[in-house]
């Protein structure tokens, strides 16, 4: 294995190719790392770990890596513009940075604006959260992210379950149907934990029903996989819940009783009945026969259904009105807008409610616990689209029709929202709550603002996004929109992008079209200063000043596992907590830094230590659950540092002898989950809506704010209600219409061997994907190329109605519905500074439009889906 | 005596690549060389499609088809089933790799380095693999999985099933009635590749449905 | 499902890419179809030469095709040519071993008896002696084995539908034959010393081609009635790039033209004229010869594994 008398070393360690955050072992062997194993004992993986884990050694030892800081000397930038790079010194970097963020001070803070990519939440919350807040911009996002994936989804998991998402209780579901996400087959949340989960509970009989438009991963894996098309999910859903409620009478009226808002009454008003002297949102008590307020302790009963007289205004409940609402949602109807069969939408709707087994129990650790092993569950592919916000309403909707919201068996809670305490201190507590109307809400939300309840908006709007003017949403593309200059004038918005400061995000291939994400937004930057290890495109078309950030190989960052609390990253159900640091396995070359220690050497340059001081304290009681204990706080006299930040942090929840030293010897400390924790919902007085009230309310807020500005029709205000529907995407439209050439529909997946655009350069995860017959091809059913007149490998055009295209070779499968096309991940790079990833692959994104056409009205995230003409390559 | 097998549950296996790219790491093949494959099959006309991805390796044979052809004695079986080359007797003919039914064996005339493919080690890794896989399976010569003997003796598990994000790969003693695999093997009637070969394969894989 | 699996990660039938021209190492591999070749048609010439003609300068160039030739491209082909020796250790399992153990015995043998022609007449059996004759029978077992022995290697990969088959070495043979013949009448036409009958020659071609063209059929036939993969084999031989050398060399241009030609023989046997018919006729049967060998080679599949 190694040559005799070589040093051998192990360090233990985060891996840092996806947002996972398995614990791995690094190996190394005479100061080279040698080899990626999986960390035995850790609940982070299990002791496994995936192909990209294993590959980050060739991301460390990539020759194409940058080694020293970059400046460009050619002022034009454009996708096809050589930069003419120059090597610099740390020093003139140091420098040249510093001056360009005091011009940007002095001129106005909020000209800052601040990117991110989300693999990394722990290093971004040092690198690019605390010191925004420190410089005083209000102006940040994360690349593609939120934008492709959270809007909808992770909004509405925040409202329901006080998390970033979703995912089935593996250990004890019986019945699982997914709509547009991977997870436990290869990407998606905690990706390789919930690989081994899911294996398990297939192995146990776990049934899985995924709806897709492409046999996926977990399409294959399933038990029956049901070809849906794209976006249409929400009409399946809701036709689903017609069923349950109307025609099956399968839901759990104890759950909806006391876990939502099923039985608030609703006036003519659409808004709630209140009590007059409490403002309570009133319910109707059958035995008494009266409204009262909805957690009166003297109330008997709540009626679930019926049209009740509150204050002598005609009011019905919450579920009545939903129940009547979706009674158009006929499994036919669903099936013409879905093509998902009516004969289909029924048995799986009666499958579901009825492995529901509703009423059942059972005892876990001494708690007698609803037994509910049915779980919907959704991601990103239900996400991407006009409709997101609504259709992750729809589709996360019936698991709170059949009660099995974070109960045993059924949909929980991504990340437990709940935590104890770590037993040894008792520190790093968190919980949900409900606020005054007895809706969840999230204590600890690592976005802007939490999902619920929406904080007033900003009249007018500060950020350049006009996402503070909105509330609801987290991110928006508007500041990318064509006609961003004139709504920034219109709302009055008195500075423009000034410096942007990127960290680990590609966006001009991860968002949209790249010719429109740099001609409206990207160009009109003075500076970009931009992290890398690569030159990739993004740097290569704007970026001013490029500064060689360390691999994850080669920095500490404080908690991958607990980036902040009820995210992503922890394994599902019953198990282990676990806080994992990630710490250098080998010395980084001489020239290349951590961004943290820039950041925070900037941070003192630009006299802001006291102010990141500050952001810091807000950031640890919003992300670990508590502000530091008194005897930890910080001295403003020091000077930042991070690994004196990182160790107080630990001490701080962890007790002293468990600082940074102990993290280094042991890379991690883990403690049981609490069936109080995992099934939390059973042991919170919180209710989730089936009724989404405030919604109504917070549409008029933003409404009148655009209306007072003269931009009334900024999005399409009717989005902003309180009941699920089912809204079309602009490109069926296309696609639909009478010999229109654009008669496919094209979207993308993930595959297990790629995160997002940034392993395409790893010379192993390369070859695999140039020997694997999906993952650089697109893919199309025989029926339909038989039809264009094409054959396997023919190279061809994909082209939207606004003539933006891209190119790729064909792959024929019978597992992709006939009229949709398939890609594969974010390839077909062109940078120069990523020779091996150049070339290969699909770029998908060229058929993007980022304007108002294609954004959510309500959760303002992308649709990414995508009308498209399919036509043969000249000279293929 | 034991003998070695593995059990693969496709049930479990996601085809996430992962011990593709485990078994690259543990033994720093060269480009092209993929001692652990995935192979993607589909069956089936839409919508009634089964896409089954298949792990595969060499299959350490009890009747190796590998091994008779060779006329150097460099294939051998050791007495506990695993098939190896021996790097300092083979010739580089390739007569195993041609008869062996499974794709297992993979040539090697040079060693290349990955990010340039030249002989020249482009980092410091580069080197380190370059030097082992030069001492260990050398040039000119047909190479293939050993089942990570080199693991084995230090009494760790083949790397691939390490790895396993699914731990869909059980290695064990067939020989042994009690162990794991054969357990599962008996469970979950485990099958076999191209059987009808008389290859007599020590590599099981158990259903997907 | 494509025809074939042209990436590593899918299961589809797959192409061997190790022996011929344009595998792995593109040209360098195509050494081993050459070795093939030389060795059946030396051993062929050697036998035609000795055994049905006695006509020793010609059985002589058929060894040197064989010892020189063979051997060279058997080198040039393997990774580690240094080691070469280690191909003859398994005799017992191995016909890569048996065969290249009976083409030194056929270098031995054969050349041993023809030395005393050339040069070694202090040698103490001379090629009419019964000692003579003993050593030629020697190498003429040899030579049949290495005509012969390709055709056991190719048949011995079960995995290879199309090659594995009894039919190959059979084919193997007749090709390694109608070769030595082919080679014997180009010795002949450049050889004015030589004194045979070209009757005899044209018959044995008429005959030889007329088995090849039955065997070729059989093997169509045979490759029609296999599994799926021995199907897109068939495919590739008739339909693909390669049925330029199946069809277009191997069958028309080496089995057909040379039947026509030999036809025209019968009616034309004056002196130059049939000499050139004869020599084109040979020459196009070489090619056949590599031909058929090289697409063999190059539409060999291994079954899908699932
Ligand atoms: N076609 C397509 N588009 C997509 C997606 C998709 O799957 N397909 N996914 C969408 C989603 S959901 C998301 S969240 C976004 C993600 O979008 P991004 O966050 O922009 O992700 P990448 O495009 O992979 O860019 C990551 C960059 O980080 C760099 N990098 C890697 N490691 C480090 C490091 O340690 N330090 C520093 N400083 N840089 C590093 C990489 O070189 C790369 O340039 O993309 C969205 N867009
Ligand atoms: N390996 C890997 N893991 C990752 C990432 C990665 O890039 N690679 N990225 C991480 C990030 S940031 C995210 S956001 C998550 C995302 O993880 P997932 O949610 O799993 O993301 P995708 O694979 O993009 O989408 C899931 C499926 O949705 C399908 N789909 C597309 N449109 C529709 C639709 O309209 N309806 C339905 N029903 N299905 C549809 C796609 O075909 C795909 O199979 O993964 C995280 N984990
Ligand atoms: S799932 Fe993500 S974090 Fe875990 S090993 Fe794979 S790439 Fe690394
Ligand atoms: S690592 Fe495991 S799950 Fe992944 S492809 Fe290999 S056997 Fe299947
Ligand atoms: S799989 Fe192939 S290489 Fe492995 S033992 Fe069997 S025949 Fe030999
Ligand atoms: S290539 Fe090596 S191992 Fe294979 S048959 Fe030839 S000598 Fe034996
Ligand atoms: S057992 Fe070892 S050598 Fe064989 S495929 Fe697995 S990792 Fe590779
Ligand atoms: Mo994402």
């Amino acid at each position: 294995m190694s040559p005799p008398n070589s040093k051998e070393k192990v360090v233990k360690t985060s891996c840092g190719m996806c947002y996972g955050t398995c614990t791995i072992r690094a190996r190394t062997c005479d100061d080279i790392v040698v080899g990626i194993e999986g960390e035995p004992d850790s609940p982070q993986g299990y002791g496994n770990v995936c192909a990209k884990g294993i590959s980050s050694i060739m991301q460390l030892y990539d020759p194409n890596r940058l080694d020293y800081p970059l400046l460009r000397t050619n002022p034009e930038k454009g996708l096809d513009v050589d930069p003419e790079f120059k090597r610099i010194s740390w020093a003139e970097a140091l420098d040249i940075m510093e001056e360009k963020l005091r011009d940007c001070l002095n001129r106005d803070r909020r000209g800052l604006y601040c990117c991110s990519t989300p693999t990394f939440p722990s290093e971004r919350a040092y690198n690019i959260i605390c010191f925004q807040r420190a410089f005083g911009t209000p102006n940040y996002y994360v690349a593609g992210g939120g934008l492709h994936c959270g809007n909808g989804p992770h909004m509405v998991a925040g409202m329901y379950h006080a998390s970033w998402s979703v995912i089935p209780d593996y250990k004890y579901c019986n019945l699982a149907i997914y709509w547009g996400c991977s997870k436990g087959h290869g990407a998606g949340h905690a990706a390789l934990v919930a690989m081994k989960q899911a294996a398990d509970a297939r192995e146990r009989g776990m049934r899985l029903i995924v709806f897709d438009p492409f046999q996926s991963a977990q399409a294959s894996a399933a038990e029956e996989w049901v070809p849906i098309k794209v976006g249409t999910d929400a009409a399946v859903a809701l036709s689903m819940t017609n069923l349950l409620l109307n025609e099956y009478k399968i839901f759990d009226s104890q759950y909806l009783k006391t876990k939502t808002n099923a039985p608030y009454l609703v006036g003519t008003d659409g808004l709630y009945a209140r009590d007059e002297k409490t403002d309570l949102p009133l319910v109707w008590d059958p035995i008494e026969k009266i409204a009262i307020p909805f957690n009166d302790k003297n109330l008997k009963d709540a009626a679930l259904f019926g049209d009740h007289e509150a204050h002598g205004d005609k009011c019905k409940t919450s579920l009545e009105i939903l129940r009547n609402h979706i009674k158009k949602y006929t499994p036919e109807y669903a099936s013409k807008i879905s093509d998902v069969p009516a004969n289909t939408i029924r048995r799986v709707a009666k499958e579901f409610g009825e492995e529901a087994r509703i009423g059942s129990t059972i005892m876990i650790d001494g708690h007698e616990l609803p037994y509910r092993p049915a779980a919907s569950i959704y991601f990103r592919g239900a996400g991407g689209h006009y409709n997101q916000a609504w259709q992750c309403v729809s589709l996360i909707l019936l698991n709170h029709i059949i009660g099995c919201g974070d109960m045993p068996g059924g949909a929980l809670a991504f990340g437990p929202p709940v935590h104890l305490g770590y037993p040894g201190t008792g520190r790093l507590g968190f919980n949900v709550e409900p606020d005054r109307d007895g809706l969840l809400v999230a204590k600890s939300w690592p976005y802007a603002h939490l999902p619920y309840p929406p904080k007033d908006p900003h009249d007018p709007p500060e950020r350049l996004d006009l996402q503070d003017m909105f509330y609801v949403p987290t991110y928006t593309t508007i500041m990318m929109w064509e006609n961003n200059e004139e709504l920034w004038t219109k709302f009055k918005i008195p500075y423009r992008p000034d410096v942007m400061l990127n960290f680990a995000s590609n966006q001009i291939m991860s968002i949209g079209n790249p010719h429109e994400v740099l001609d409206h937004f990207l160009k009109k930057f003075r500076f970009i200063i931009s992290f890398n290890i690569f030159a990739s495109e993004f740097e290569e078309a704007v970026a001013d000043l490029v500064l060689p950030d360390t691999s994850f190989l080669e920095r500490y960052t404080v908690s991958t596992t607990f980036p902040t609390v009820g995210v992503s990253c922890h394994s599902t159900g019953l198990g282990d907590w676990i806080w994992a640091i990630r710490q250098p396995a080998v010395e980084p070359k001489p020239e290349r830094r951590a961004m943290v220690d820039v950041i925070l050497e900037m941070s003192e340059r630009l006299g802001l230590r006291e102010r990141y001081y500050e952001a810091l304290n807000e950031w640890i009681n919003r992300a670990y659950g508590g502000y530091l204990k008194p005897e930890n706080k910080w001295n403003t006299k020091e000077p930042l540092k991070f690994e004196k930040i990182m160790d107080t942090i630990l001490r701080d929840k962890f007790g002293d002898d468990k600082g940074l030293e102990f993290f280094k010897q042991y890379g991690y400390l883990k403690w049981p989950k609490r069936v109080e924790e995992v099934y939390w919902r059973a042991f919170s007085d919180v209710r989730v809506p089936v009724y989404l009230e405030w919604i109504i309310k917070a549409g008029r807020k933003s409404r009148a704010i655009a209306e007072k500005y003269g931009v009334p029709d900024l999005v399409d205000w009717s989005f902003h209600s309180a009941l699920p529907d089912y809204h079309p995407c602009p490109s069926y439209t296309t696609q639909t219409s009478e010999n229109s050439e654009h008669d496919l529909l094209a979207f993308y997946w993930r595959s297990a061997l790629h995160t997002y655009s940034m392993t395409m350069e790893n010379p192993w995860l390369n070859e695999i994907s140039e020997n694997d017959p999906y993952t650089y091809t697109i893919q199309l059913n025989p029926d339909t190329a038989k039809r264009k007149g094409v054959k396997s490998g023919d190279v061809v055009w994909l082209e939207n109605t606004k003539g933006h295209k891209t190119q790729g070779r064909v792959y024929l499968t019978e597992g992709i519905k006939p009229d949709h096309v398939g890609i594969a991940a974010c390839a077909g790079h062109w940078a120069k500074g990523q020779p091996i990833a150049k070339g290969k692959g699909v770029f998908f994104n060229e058929l993007i439009e980022v304007d108002k056409e294609h954004t959510c009205p309500l959760s303002l995230g992308q649709d990414i889906c995508v009308a498209v003409k399919l036509y043969k390559s000249e000279g293929s | 005596m034991v003998r070695y097998g593995l059990v693969i549950d496709l049930k479990r296996c996601t085809g996430c690549f992962g011990c593709v790219i485990a078994c690259k790491a543990e033994h720093q093949t060269p480009p092209k060389v993929f001692w652990a494959k995935v192979l993607r099959s589909e069956s089936g006309k839409y919508p009634v499609v089964n896409r089954q991805p298949l792990p595969v390796l060499c299959m350490h044979c009890k009747e190796p088809a590998c091994k008779d052809v060779c006329p150097t004695g460099a294939t051998k079986q050791r007495e506990d089933g695993i098939v190896v080359v021996d790097n300092k007797l083979c010739v580089g003919c390739r007569y195993c790799v041609v008869a062996c039914p499974y794709g297992a064996r993979y040539f090697v005339e040079k060693w290349k380095d990955y990010f340039t493919g030249k002989d020249q080690p482009s980092s410091k890794y580069a080197e380190y693999a370059k030097k082992k896989w030069l001492a260990e399976n050398d040039r000119g010569v047909v190479t293939k999985c050993n089942f990570c003997s080199e693991r084995l003796e230090k009494d760790l598990k083949p790397a691939c099933v390490e790895a396993c994000p699914a731990e869909a790969r059980t290695f064990g003693d067939l020989d042994d009635p009690e162990s794991e695999a054969s357990r599962l093997i008996k469970k979950r009637r485990g099958f076999r590749l191209k059987e009808e070969l008389g290859t007599d394969p020590c590599v099981y894989y158990l259903p997907s449905r | 499902m494509p025809e074939v699996q042209n990436r590593e990660m899918m299961c589809a039938p797959r192409l061997q890419q190790e022996w011929g021209f344009g595998g792995r190492r593109k040209i360098r591999d195509g050494a081993l179809l050459i070795a093939l070749f030389l060795g059946g048609i030396g051993a062929g010439q050697f036998v035609v030469s000795t055994w049905i003609f006695n006509y020793p300068l010609s059985a002589l160039i058929g060894l040197l095709f064989v010892a020189v030739g063979k051997s060279a491209a058997h080198l040039i082909y393997l990774g580690r040519p240094t080691r070469f020796f280690r191909l003859f250790l398994k005799p017992r399992t191995s016909w890569i071993s048996r065969g290249l153990i009976f083409m030194v015995i056929l270098i031995i043998f054969g050349g041993g008896y023809l030395a005393p022609l050339y040069g070694f007449d202090w040698l103490p059996w001379t090629t009419e002696d019964l000692l003579g004759k003993l050593i030629l029978a020697v190498a003429l077992m040899a030579a049949f084995i290495v005509m012969i022995y390709d055709g056991f290697v190719l048949a011995s990969c079960k995995s290879i539908s199309s090659w594995h088959t009894m039919l190959l070495p059979v084919m193997f043979f007749a090709y390694a034959i109608a070769g030595g013949v082919a080679m014997t009448a180009i010795t002949f036409i450049f050889d004015s010393d030589a004194s045979l009958s070209v009757e005899s020659i044209v018959s044995l071609d008429l005959v030889l081609l007329a088995a090849m063209g039955a065997l070729v059929a059989f093997y169509i036939i045979n490759l029609a009635s296999s599994d799926i993969t021995a199907k897109e084999s068939l495919r590739r031989l008739l339909f693909s790039r390669t049925a330029f050398f199946f069809i277009g060399l191997s069958i028309l241009a080496g089995l057909m033209i040379p039947l026509a030609l030999t036809a025209m023989h019968q009616m034309e046997s004056e002196g130059a004229i049939a000499s050139l018919l004869l020599g084109i006729s040979a020459v196009l049967e070489l090619a056949g010869d590599i031909s058929i060998r090289h697409s063999i080679l190059k539409a060999g599949l291994h079954a899908p594994v699932f």
